[in-house]
């Protein structure tokens, strides 16, 4: 009789925790693991050979921007790929509603559209980003990264970096 | 404490004050009953027990710290308690279903013009299980405050073919849906802004499956199919969207 009663109340706390940190991971904040090199000199910068759970980057990504969706050029957020919905992605905003992108590797200029905006990586060699399926919407990001977690080295604040190129008025 | 001091010679209906905090501490039945007086068991948040009698004064028992700290837990308790509710009607409403409310011409032989309220279910499109003629509610994609109700049409891949301005002109187009992606229309072309406009949207934009209509009470029940048009030329476009 007391195992039983024993194992409802861990199971009624663990229901209550797990309704707590959704709903914390939903509207406040997430930890976030970061895989792959297309953020590089951000994220994973490349001295890093051994790639695991253990030594990638986990960020922090913060959820109250989503009240609003107000972003400004250089944040790096983390939405749906649109090609996937599955899937999560992390790049940096390089351009906003009405900016004109040149596309690199090309001699077109695109106008972002209204509601959208313009993906890419830090690390341009290796980064699947808007130069391959053109803006995205708004409405699909899913956070905005403020803080690197992990690495207990490389705890730091993530600073808006001015695009390298790419950006004209 | 304040509550019992005043209620000291009420005491002998003390077990029917419906004071939240007290009553969880009162027994259910008097324990002693005489003809002058009638004495509690009380159990404290210090966990002593003590008598409660008419014209004692127990409470002075308690040091003025202890009476704050059990005041303060138990306000504390309450508000765990209000948000674990506000948590769980977060994570229903994110992850289950809720409620929506939708207006405008768009959708206009399924949804009134007038408010509506709806339930939508958010499994289904968090599983990629949303397909063809389902209604949707989406992110509008180029305004990520607002949402619209339509209804799909097209999964990735499908060809579609749409009328691009049905009031003035039966050009038709064709075009295919990307990977990742969906079409949606409203059920009123005439009137409707939708892919139409600003083309197919991602899959990720899509924030639930509309399937139970609940307010005016007149129209309670499932939303059905998208209803035949009357127009021949769309019903020859509608068939041949269908087929492929």
């Amino acid at each position: 009789m007391r195992g039983a009663s024993f194992i409802w109340t861990v199971c009624k706390s663990s229901f209550t925790f797990g309704l707590i940190g959704l709903t914390v991971s939903d509207r406040v904040a997430s930890v976030v693991h970061v895989r792959g090199l297309s953020m590089s000199p951000t994220f994973n910068p490349p001295n890093n050979t051994s790639f695991g759970l253990f030594t990638d980057d986990h960020v922090l990504v913060e959820k109250r921007c989503l009240m609003d969706y107000k972003f400004s050029h250089g944040d790096v957020v983390v939405f749906c790929s649109p090609r996937n919905y599955k899937e999560k992605q992390i790049k940096r905003i390089t351009g906003l509603p009405g900016d004109w992108i040149n596309v690199p590797f090309s001699y077109d200029a695109v106008k972002i559209p209204e509601g959208h905006c313009w993906v890419e990586g830090d690390n341009p060699t290796d980064s699947l980003d808007s130069r391959s399926f053109g803006p995205i919407p708004l409405g699909l990001i899913r956070g905005r990264v403020t803080h690197i977690l992990w690495p207990p080295q490389r705890v730091q604040k993530i600073d808006k970096k001015l695009p390298r190129s790419g950006l004209t008025f | 404490m304040l509550v019992i001091f005043k209620h000291l010679d009420l005491i002998s209906q003390a077990h029917l004050l419906q004071i939240p905090i007290f009553r969880r501490q009162f027994s259910p039945a008097p324990a002693t009953a005489t003809k002058n007086s009638v004495s509690y068991k009380v159990q404290f948040a210090g966990n002593e027990r003590l008598k409660l009698q008419p014209k004692i004064f127990l409470c002075i028992n308690m040091s003025l710290f202890q009476q704050w700290a059990f005041i303060v837990k138990e306000a504390l308790d309450k508000s765990f308690l209000v948000a674990k509710f506000f948590c769980a009607v977060h994570v229903t409403n994110t992850y289950v279903c809720s409620t929506a409310m939708v207006q405008g011409p768009s959708m206009l032989p399924t949804f009134n013009l007038t408010n509506e309220i709806v339930l939508l279910e958010r499994i289904s499109t968090r599983n990629g299980k949303a397909g063809t003629g389902d209604v949707v509610i989406l992110r509008s994609p180029e305004n990520p405050r607002k949402f619209v109700t339509k209804r799909i049409i097209g999964m990735e891949g499908d060809n579609i073919t749409y009328l691009v301005d049905p009031k003035n002109s039966d050009r038709t187009e064709t075009r295919i849906v990307p990977k990742g992606h969906v079409w949606v229309q409203g059920d009123n072309i005439y009137n409707s802004y939708d892919s139409r406009n600003f083309g197919p949207v991602p899959y990720g934009l899509l924030q639930g499956k509309v399937f139970w209509r609940i307010w005016p009470a007149g129209v309670f029940g499932s939303i059905g199919k998208r209803p035949e048009t009357v127009d021949p030329a769309l019903k020859v476009l509608e068939q041949s969207n269908h087929q492929s």
